[in-house]
Parts: C-alpha cells; sequence; structure tokens
C-alpha cells in the first residue's frame, strides 16, 4: 500500500475533529454556522493557493473560531470579480483580481451574491505545472505541499487543499513562512518517502471505517 | 459609410433583430402577430429610415429543440417524403415528438450541428414547413425576411465568446469541464449558462454571433422578442449597450387559445394555423382586406401584451372593417397623415407599429391614405 498508514490517518482525522471542538468551545455563546465564499474568474494553483493562505491568515480572530468550528466551509461559486466590484466587494482579492474571498459568515448574509452565481464547476482534472514555488508570506521559510492529482477534478482540489491551508494559517503554522513549495504528485506517495505535519483527511467511501488522504502539508522543505 | 468622419455616432442603419422561430410547426397566431408587427414596423419605419431587417434561418436551426426533432425524425419516420406533407401535419409530429420524451443528449447529435454550420443544411421537414410559412407570409404581404435564404452566421462561437470575455461580459470555465456564462451580474442580473455541458451553445450564443459583429457606437438596434424571454433580452440589451449601441426592446405577448397560453409544442391548435384561418378569411374577403384586417386584429386589437385570448368573432370583425377601409381610402392625394401619426411614434427611432395601427383603426380623421395602407399595411 502507499501513502501514510491508515492509523496514521485516523489519527490526523481525531485531531483535526478536536481542533475544530476546541475553536468551537471558544465561540462565546451560540456558535453560527458560517461558510466562507470564494469566486473563481479562472483557477490557477499559484493563484488559487497564494490567496487561500493570505484569506484565511488575514481573518479577524472573532470570525475565525466560527468559521473553524464550522469546519472552515467554503462555496466555490463561478464568477468575474471584476464585475461583483460595485455590488458585492470581496474581502480579499487574488494578485491577479481572479479570485475572490468573502470572509465567513451566515449563509443567509450570502444569499444575494450566490443568487447571482453559480458553483463552481469543474469535473475535468487539475493541470499546470508539476511544481512550482508560491510566495504566501513573510519570512525565510519554505513549506512543502504535496498533492496526488491522478483523475483529481479542480472542483475536488478546491475543497480539500482549502480545508488544509486555511485550517493551518488559522492555527498560525504559516508564521514566518514565506514560500509554499506545491509538488502535483501523478499518484499517492510513497509511506517511505513521505513527511508531514498536516495530511487533509477525509472518510474513504470505499471501505467503511477508512480514510483517505488528499493532500499533505510539511511546514519545512 | 461614414468611416472618416470625425462623429463616435454611427452611419450604420437601424438594426431591427428579431427573435428567429423555429420552423418545426404550422404559423400560429402568436407567430402571425410577431411577423405582422415586425412587418408593419419595419415598413412604417421604411417611411423615415432605412433599417436592416436581420434573419438568419442557421439561428433558430441551431437550437436543442430543433437538432433533437430533425434527429427523432430520421429515427421515427425516415421514410416519410416530408415534401408531400400538409404542414399542419408536419407540426402534429412535432407535438407528439414533444410528448414522446423522444430526445437524444445534444452531445451525441454533433453531426446536424456540423451540417447547419458547415453547409447551411436545412431537414426536409424544416425546408418544407418554411416554404409554407413563405407561401402564407406571401399571402399577408409580410415581406420576407429571408425565410429560405442560408446566412452563414458571421462570428463563430469562438470567435463570439473572445469578444465577449475581453469585455467581461462573459465567463468561461471550459477549460474546467464548466460551462460558459454570460456575466451581467455588474447590473444585478444573474450569470445565464450559454454552453452547457454537452458543448451545445443555446440560442443567446447564436443570436450574439451575428449581433455583436453588427454593433457599431450608437447604432439603434431593436430586439423583437417573446415577453417569456424578458429575462435573456434584457441581458442582451445591457450586452448591446455596453458594446455602444443604442438599444431598444419591443416584447410581444403570446396569444391564448382556447384560453390557455402555452407553447405550440403542447399542440391544442388545430383550428387556429394560418391554413385554417387564410382559408376562412379568404373564403369571405380579399386580399387586400385580409392583409389589412389581419394586421388591424393582430395588432391594434390583440396589443403587445397577452391580455386578449384568440377570438375569430373579432378577427372577422376586423375583416368587415378592413374591407370598408380599404374600400374608402383616400385617393385624392390629400397630404398623407402618415407624417403626423409616425411623428408620435418616433422617439426611440422606430415607428410603433400599436400606435399607427391603433389611430387607423379607431379611424381619427383624416382617413387612412391609400398611399400609407400600401406602404404599410397591403
Amino acid at each position: 500500500m502507499s501513502g501514510p498508514p491508515r492509523d496514521a490517518l485516523g489519527a490526523e482525522w481525531d485531531a483535526r475533529l478536536e481542533r475544530v471542538r476546541l475553536a468551537s468551545r471558544a465561540v462565546r455563546g451560540h456558535l453560527p454556522r458560517t461558510a466562507a465564499v470564494a469566486v473563481l474568474r479562472g483557477f490557477t494553483p499559484r493563484e488559487f493557493l497564494g490567496s487561500a493562505v493570505a484569506f484565511a491568515a488575514g481573518l479577524p480572530p472573532d470570525r475565525r473560531a466560527a468559521w473553524y468550528g464550522s469546519y472552515s466551509r467554503t462555496i466555490f461559486l463561478a464568477g468575474d470579480p471584476r464585475n461583483l466590484a460595485g455590488r458585492h466587494p470581496c474581502d480579499h482579492l487574488s494578485d491577479d483580481g481572479s479570485i475572490g474571498w468573502y470572509a465567513p459568515a451566515p449563509m443567509a448574509d450570502r444569499e444575494g451574491l450566490r443568487r447571482l452565481l453559480r458553483p463552481f464547476h469543474g469535473p475535468l482534472g487539475v493541470t499546470g505545472p508539476t511544481e512550482e514555488e508560491i510566495p504566501v508570506g513573510e519570512g525565510g521559510g519554505v513549506a512543502r505541499l504535496e498533492v496526488p492529482v491522478a483523475d483529481l477534478p479542480v472542483e475536488d482540489y478546491l475543497v480539500n487543499v482549502n480545508h488544509l491551508l486555511a485550517e493551518a494559517a488559522m492555527d498560525g503554522l504559516f508564521t514566518g513562512i514565506g514560500r509554499l513549495l506545491v509538488r502535483h504528485l501523478p499518484r499517492d506517495p510513497d509511506e517511505r518517502a513521505i513527511r508531514w505535519d498536516r495530511i487533509r483527511v477525509s472518510p474513504d467511501d470505499r471501505s467503511a471505517g477508512t480514510f483517505r488522504a488528499h493532500a499533505y502539508l510539511a511546514l519545512s522543505p | 459609410m461614414g468611416r472618416g468622419k470625425a462623429s463616435a455616432e454611427s452611419t450604420e442603419p437601424p438594426l431591427l433583430l428579431p427573435v428567429t422561430i423555429t420552423a418545426t410547426k404550422p404559423l400560429l397566431p402568436t407567430h402571425v402577430k410577431g411577423f405582422l408587427w415586425v412587418d408593419v414596423l419595419f415598413r412604417a419605419t421604411r417611411l423615415f429610415a432605412e433599417p436592416e431587417y436581420h434573419w438568419s434561418p442557421r439561428t433558430p436551426n441551431l437550437t436543442g429543440q430543433t437538432i433533437q426533432f430533425w434527429d427523432h425524425l430520421d429515427r421515427r419516420h425516415g421514410a416519410v417524403d416530408f415534401g408531400s406533407v400538409p404542414p399542419d401535419d408536419l407540426g402534429r409530429l412535432y407535438v407528439r415528438f414533444h410528448s414522446s420524451g423522444d430526445a437524444r443528449p445534444l452531445d451525441e447529435l454533433r453531426h446536424y450541428i456540423d451540417r447547419v454550420e458547415h453547409e447551411g443544411w436545412v431537414h426536409p421537414a424544416t425546408r418544407a414547413m418554411s416554404l409554407a410559412w413563405k407561401r402564407h407570409l406571401d399571402l399577408l404581404g409580410v415581406r420576407d425576411p429571408g425565410l429560405l435564404v442560408d446566412r452563414p452566421l458571421t462570428l463563430s462561437t469562438e470567435e463570439a465568446v473572445e469578444r465577449l470575455v475581453r469585455h467581461r461580459l462573459c465567463l468561461d470555465h471550459r477549460r474546467y469541464g464548466g460551462p460558459v456564462y454570460l456575466d451581467g451580474t455588474r447590473w444585478g442580473m444573474p450569470l445565464r449558462k450559454v454552453v452547457g455541458a454537452d458543448g451545445h451553445a443555446n440560442y443567446l450564443l447564436v443570436i450574439l454571433r451575428d449581433l455583436l459583429p453588427r454593433i457599431s457606437r450608437g447604432r439603434q438596434v431593436l430586439f423583437v422578442y417573446d415577453e417569456d424571454l424578458a429575462h435573456d433580452y434584457a441581458l442582451l440589451g445591457r450586452i448591446a449597450s455596453t458594446l455602444g449601441a443604442r438599444p431598444s426592446k419591443l416584447p410581444l405577448g403570446r396569444v391564448p387559445i382556447g384560453g390557455a397560453l402555452r407553447s405550440s409544442r403542447y399542440g391544442g391548435w388545430d383550428e387556429v394555423t394560418i391554413g385554417r384561418l387564410s382559408e376562412l378569411c379568404l373564403g369571405e374577403f380579399g386580399p387586400a382586406a385580409y392583409r389589412l384586417g389581419m394586421r388591424l386584429y393582430f395588432i391594434a386589437m390583440l396589443k403587445r401584451t397577452s391580455g386578449e385570448p384568440f377570438r375569430p368573432d373579432l378577427l372577422r370583425r376586423a375583416l368587415l372593417r378592413a374591407e370598408r377601409m380599404v374600400r374608402e381610402a383616400d385617393e385624392r392625394g390629400a397630404p398623407d397623415p402618415a407624417s403626423r401619426l409616425l411623428a408620435s411614434t418616433r422617439p426611440s427611432g422606430w415607428a410603433d407599429p400599436y400606435r399607427l395601427t391603433d389611430g387607423l383603426f379607431a379611424g381619427r380623421p383624416p382617413a387612412a391614405s391609400r398611399a400609407l395602407l400600401e406602404a404599410v399595411y397591403l
């Protein structure tokens, strides 16, 4: 079998649930269910990853906890941030202006925006360089993100990688990290060669009680 | 024309762009209404301007419902000689097709689309129906916009999408396996899908392939369309004006038949096809009364909206009135009331068929001149 051992994935899953629980507890009173929104005119890993980290790292603390407590739920919509600037200005814009991010809020607050746009539909596989380095902040540190992309639709890439990066950013893991080395792997990595600090894990639909790894984050290259 | 002028205003003639109708069913009251409104509008506007009336049969022939109907005919009725089938019976095949649900996905029907795009091909059933339409429009004195003339669309789908993307009017997500949308979100209009996952471009994008290259700064464009399409045409109007045109819109309501306001694909129209109506009218009235009376009825009596159902008794009354008007038309060379009527219709740059026709019908003096009737109504 390739990839990390199953018990390691289970442990990653449990650790995430624990972080979500702690974040929920940090919210005083009733925990509002919130979701962030990302509006994409286009998708490139560079713009997406860079803006996902910057957006999450820049959230005010009160928004962070509620969003973390809502499992960093994010809705990906097709749309052109330039055309929305007047009626629905976003809270964070990717460097090239192709992706607009809206801070986590109760779903009802985003109804107007969601009525105008449509869910991002991207069933085709991710393309782009297999390895690139992306600026993600101040500092000399380099983190490494590895994503197995064989048959991975763009729409799934968005969901999984965003959870991993957003939660790591809110946990302060990117402090001192200036660059993210991104590697798109043709297949699941060999467990002996892999080293990570966080893994994006979800229950494996194919086999009850097991987990799947979608993306790996290491805080040193 | 006028390219050397310093003025930024268009010297292109005003463009009349009615939504095209698929020739898959006989002309029914809703279609007759559309053709008569546009004909009066066009001919009356010609009294003071030189409008271009644009119609390409390729536009309706590239719609999904036409392509799927053709495929259905070829699979289920392949041996039929469509040229010898009466038009009303062809229309019944269309109704049966819609109730059967026998439509294949459009991505399996690319070969039909390719033949229309590359050869201007028309299915024999649609060709036969177009010929029948033309015969009836001739009887009605409606100027033929080119029902049987093949006109390749000016831009390819790719060129149209590229132009729109350049102006931020379009979102193209095909490279991710997603759709193409028209983007009117800056005006609070929701994204409108124009190419779906099946790769088929819908009618809006086909219209834009002919519209975009015809837009010049300040050019007047009039869209005439079925009221049901108001959202799409609001978007088209915004797009046209963003690109510099001066758009106007004329939405027309469907004509309810037997109390029902619905599309011809559902049937229930056997007694009101143009074949039946013309037979009834021309059995009692002469050709001039038919032409004028149909216009009085479909324009002045039914009006622009859908409020009034189709009523044969009122149609007959309009023909009686028309017969008298044709007889009494002023031939003495008195000043033409057209000028006065038209003066009140001009703010948009287009004649208003309702005001013009209602004025005639109401018999406000002076009476219609023979010249006006011949220029616009006969």
